[in-house]
């Protein structure tokens, strides 16, 4: 008793507020789900949709190659031509750069040229606010598209387009688009856009009529565009059923596919990664990741890419979304490398962080690659 | 039981700060440490103003989460656990605000909610908290959960200290008033209990 009539001089008072501090004993144990959260929402607050298949259940975070500074001003792409300058400038704008990585003013022109790229610039405006799809990506293996907000919503505080913007429902010829993966979300640091991308297994026409239905919160009205999408599909398509092995692993080519604005990777792997000499004891292989490199040396990585909290599978079917090559290559080459996983708590060896857990810039800051040579295969193009 | 015994504080806040400086430098696993220092404490401040399990446990997540979020702007001028609480307790005027849009359309479900068996404890603080305004409650809850003094409590709620010390006389009043109407037997055998543990 004395402890509390030294704080208070009311025990009834301190009794109370001993019964509120005893009372109440949670039922989860709330840290573990809160760290997993955490660890969700670094894959760089764009949301992962997959298909409940197709979940991966320890995904810890993805990479996104995002190019991620400066503004993207409304009316960057004039109707039907860009400049080389213009083109070149666009290449370091965010977000054209999150629609279409890796542009080359040939590759640009290329994609305008066959509709893959065109700038809608639609506005909508319900209850103040007014929306704009800027920008339309469609070449047969994904659709991007740009939402841009031009006034009425309070982006000043910690809101972001993404949290205000439910996912929208997306239909060609009024019909729902069917889509394994993708994702709606912010675009990182550009807080008055907004970024839908549907690249999984779709199945879409070359030419259809493309409506997007979103929600704001907050605004009862739905913001509805729609835009006609035709293209002509030049995608090269290879598949060159090629098997490599090392130990026990193997993987197979199933297809890779070049268009204008994006590569895609299909394989298969079976059996477990091989383990280098720094990936025993207290450390082991992550799963196989896949770099491209063109016959020029350019080198690429897939847009998003995850980190497990798991030992790898032995079994895995990829189905990866790559940026394009800035110009067409005449041959690629796959490398296969994994990265080096501490045992404990499953920290990627060489992965490096600023103050509030983002990456830093650049591929060494997502950690330390080990190649495994003897898996490189290249695949020749038509010229 | 959580007396304060000397030096205890000062370990605690030690290894807090210890704990947000490793994260901020890139040890993001520290945060874990984190959370169970405060999640008890969050979680009963939650409780006792949201009156539902499910919501507190999604109110409470989402206050750690903002608070990692925002860990680049915490700097050791106030303490972590002051500045920790000023987001919980923001949080949850927010989520008042909204409840209250809604409250006419769920009323029929709270009701039906109230219905279902709580522990004694939960159910005797609870009554005791329906006869406080909003604010009180949270000065009672801050003085309660984590034992903050009235100069902590009113930099959490943005009031001066002698308007927390006022109130909180004011609210102090009204409990025991409230306590000897009582029949008694319930919030006399809470106080009894609680002091055999000493």
């Amino acid at each position: 008793m004395e402890q509390y009539q030294g704080r208070t001089r009311h025990p009834e008072m301190d009794a109370i507020e001993q019964n509120i501090r005893e009372s109440i004993k949670p039922d989860l144990e709330l840290s573990k789900i809160i760290m997993n959260k955490i660890g969700e929402n670094e894959m760089s607050r764009v949301h992962r949709i997959r298909a409940a298949n197709n979940t991966p259940g320890m995904l810890k975070k993805t990479a996104v190659a995002a190019a991620v500074a400066g503004v993207l001003g409304a009316g960057i792409l004039g109707a039907g031509f860009v400049s080389p300058v213009m083109a070149d400038t666009l290449k370091r704008i965010p977000g054209i750069g999150i629609l279409y990585q890796g542009t080359s003013p040939q590759s640009v022109e290329l994609a305008m040229s066959q509709g893959i790229l065109s700038q809608p610039g639609l506005s909508v405006t319900h209850d103040g606010v007014t929306l704009k799809l800027t920008d339309l990506l469609y070449d047969g293996t994904r659709l991007s598209f740009q939402l841009e907000h031009e006034g009425g919503l309070d982006l000043s505080g910690e809101a972001s387009m993404g949290q205000l913007i439910e996912p929208p429902v997306v239909l060609a010829d009024g019909q729902k688009i069917k889509f394994t993966s993708g994702g709606f979300g912010d675009i990182p640091y550009q807080d008055n856009a907004y970024l839908g991308e549907l690249s999984g297994d779709l199945n879409l026409p070359d030419a259809f009529t493309l409506t997007i239905q979103a929600k704001v919160k907050q605004v009862n009205e739905i913001f509805e565009f729609s835009a006609p999408v035709k293209i002509m599909d030049n995608a090269q398509v290879l598949t060159p059923n090629i098997t490599k092995t090392e130990g026990s692993f193997s993987y197979t080519v199933e297809q890779l596919k070049v268009t204008p604005v994006s590569t895609r990777l299909v394989l298969s792997s079976q059996g477990e990664v091989p383990q280098s000499a720094e990936q025993t004891d207290d450390y082991h292989a992550s799963m196989m990741y896949y770099e491209l490199v063109d016959d020029q040396g350019n080198s690429i990585d897939p847009n998003q890419y995850g980190f497990y909290n798991s030992k790898p599978k032995t079994e895995y079917h990829l189905n990866e979304l790559y940026p394009p090559f800035a110009a067409t290559p005449k041959a690629i080459t796959i490398k296969p490398y994994t990265l080096t996983v501490k045992n404990d708590d499953f920290s990627i060896v060489g992965q490096k962080h600023d103050s509030i857990g983002n990456f830093l810039p650049g591929r060494e800051s997502k950690g330390t690659r080990t190649y495994l040579k003897n898996l490189e295969t290249t695949i020749t193009l038509q010229p | 039981m959580q007396l304060t015994v000397p030096g205890e504080t000062d370990d605690r806040n030690s290894r807090i700060e210890h704990a947000v400086a490793a994260v901020k430098a890139g040890d993001k696993q520290s945060y874990e440490l984190i959370i169970k220092q405060f999640q008890r404490q969050i979680y009963t401040y939650c409780f006792y103003i949201l009156k539902n399990h499910t919501e507190t446990e999604d109110a409470v997540q989402d206050i750690f989460i903002r608070a990692y979020a925002n860990l680049h702007r915490y700097s050791s001028s106030t303490s972590f656990s002051a500045w920790l609480y000023k987001i919980a307790y923001h949080h949850l005027l927010n989520l008042k605000k909204k409840q209250s849009r809604w409250l006419r359309l769920i009323e029929h479900f709270k009701e039906s909610q109230q219905q279902q068996p709580v522990p004694p404890a939960e159910s005797v603080t609870s009554e005791l908290l329906t006869y406080l305004t909003a604010e009180e409650r949270h000065i009672l809850l801050l003085k309660a959960v984590e034992q903050y003094t009235f100069d902590e409590i009113s930099a959490i709620m943005g009031l001066k200290a002698t308007t927390v010390r006022k109130k909180y006389e004011r609210l102090r009043k009204k409990l025991l008033e409230r306590v000897s109407h009582k029949e008694g037997a319930r919030m006399h055998g809470a106080i009894s209990g609680a002091n055999k543990t000493s």
